[in-house]
């Protein structure tokens, strides 16, 4: 017998069964004992598994997977106004936990934090590109939403919220003569904390 | 049951309509059932890019990749093996870039474009194409692959062929191996 081939026959039952028992652990350091012959092994390994077919998970397992925050099918801005909803919490109140979390102190660079928060939370600013700091400390605003942010961050935002129905209607926290005036000025250069916000917002 | 590739075809197309039309629950179970009748070949397939945590951290990515894609794509499966081994190879990327601390982008958790290559048996579809690849088997490794399919214990196995467990581990691991050079000429013709 070639003792080479009985060790890895034997590894890849042992394998097997530990993959069969959910034991990542173990899967991991049977592997890693079949040193050079590792690849080789995992490839077994795979193709024993795509003979046996895909698995029929029970209905419990799938309604448990269901729900965790990888699956979340929701786009940030339904996700972002149902945190915000249940946590009580008005945007101004918002804003400003996130300008703090962010470490931005200065009107201007609050302002803009408004700003870009208000675009997210209405589909007008992907969130695809918002650094790690921004998702981190929503999370940790909206309670505990830190891996449902980033889990769903990569969702497609979907279409425009109501909300940016505000250029005709007004909007609660913003004044509608501000903004216009805002809108007929010639733009300004941002000072150093709204570079930095639109930096964090990924602008 | 019927063929796994219908099969899995109707859970894809059952989570985008439901998706579409807003039902997310519902989407979200079609997609978590089709996740939960490969994950194990995933977790394998994650050990072909990295190990140990690494290797969790892949499966991880992989996972995001493939619910996205159950969501928001509109292609058909037609193979899932092979889907994830391509999938995985976009997610050691992920991986890569998140410990750059570089987010990843849209424009490359949708980017599919490049054929994949791995060694894989993504050939393998239906009961009809593994039958073709055990036709290089002799008899006696085509009823160890058959019995293991049919979940007999090596124990049995053994008992039935009058072998020690050993060496049924190396009649299979031989089998497996003449299997996989099978599927690597059907594959690239060589």
């Amino acid at each position: 017998m070639d003792e080479r081939e009985i060790q890895l026959g034997n590894l890849l039952a042992e394998t097997l069964v530990a993959f069969d028992e959910g034991r990542s652990a173990d899967v991991d350091r049977l592997l890693d004992s079949a040193g050079s012959d590792r690849l080789e092994l995992v490839e077994m390994v795979e193709l024993s598994l795509t003979l046996r077919g895909p698995s029929s998970p029970s209905s419990e397992a799938i309604e448990a997977l269901a729900m965790t925050p990888a699956f979340d099918a929701r786009s940030w801005p339904e996700i972002l106004t149902d945190a915000r909803h249940a946590q009580g919490l008005k945007r101004p109140a918002l804003v400003a936990a996130l300008a703090k979390h962010l470490g931005i102190v200065s009107p201007d660079g609050e302002e803009r934090v408004r700003e870009r928060y208000h675009e997210i939370e209405t589909g007008q600013l992907d969130p695809r590109r918002i650094s790690m700091a921004v998702v981190d400390a929503l999370g940790d605003i909206l309670g505990g939403m830190r891996a449902v942010l980033d889990a769903t961050r990569l969702n497609p935002i979907g279409p425009l919220s109501p909300d940016v129905s505000f250029m005709r209607d007004g909007f609660d926290d913003v004044d509608g003569m501000v903004l216009m005036d805002a809108m007929m000025a010639p733009p300004a250069e941002p000072t150093v904390d709204e570079r930095r916000v639109d930096e964090l917002f990924g602008v | 049951m019927a063929d796994p590739s219908v099969y899995d075809a109707d859970l894809v197309r059952r989570a985008r309509v439901a998706h579409t039309a807003g039902d997310l629950r519902t989407a979200q179970n079609h997609a978590a059932e089709l996740w939960l009748r490969y994950e194990k070949q995933a977790r394998a397939i994650s050990r072909k890019r990295a190990r140990g945590d690494e290797a969790e951290e892949v499966l991880g990515h992989l996972q995001l990749r493939f619910i996205k894609w159950v969501y928001f794509r509109q292609d058909e499966p037609r193979n899932m093996i092979g889907l994830l081994n391509q999938m995985a190879s976009y997610a050691y990327g992920d991986v890569q870039r998140h410990e750059a601390s570089q987010p990843v982008t849209v424009e490359e958790i949708e980017d599919y474009r490049q054929p994949h290559t791995d060694r894989t048996l993504s050939t393998i579809l239906d009961r009809a194409e593994i039958d073709q690849l055990m036709s290089v088997l002799s008899d006696r490794e085509r009823l160890i692959i058959e019995r293991e399919l049919a979940d007999v214990t090596d124990s049995e196995v053994a008992a039935e062929l009058e072998i020690e467990p050993n060496n049924l581990h190396q009649i299979r691991w031989r089998a497996l191996k003449r299997m996989r050079e099978a599927a690597d000429q059907q594959e690239w013709g060589s």
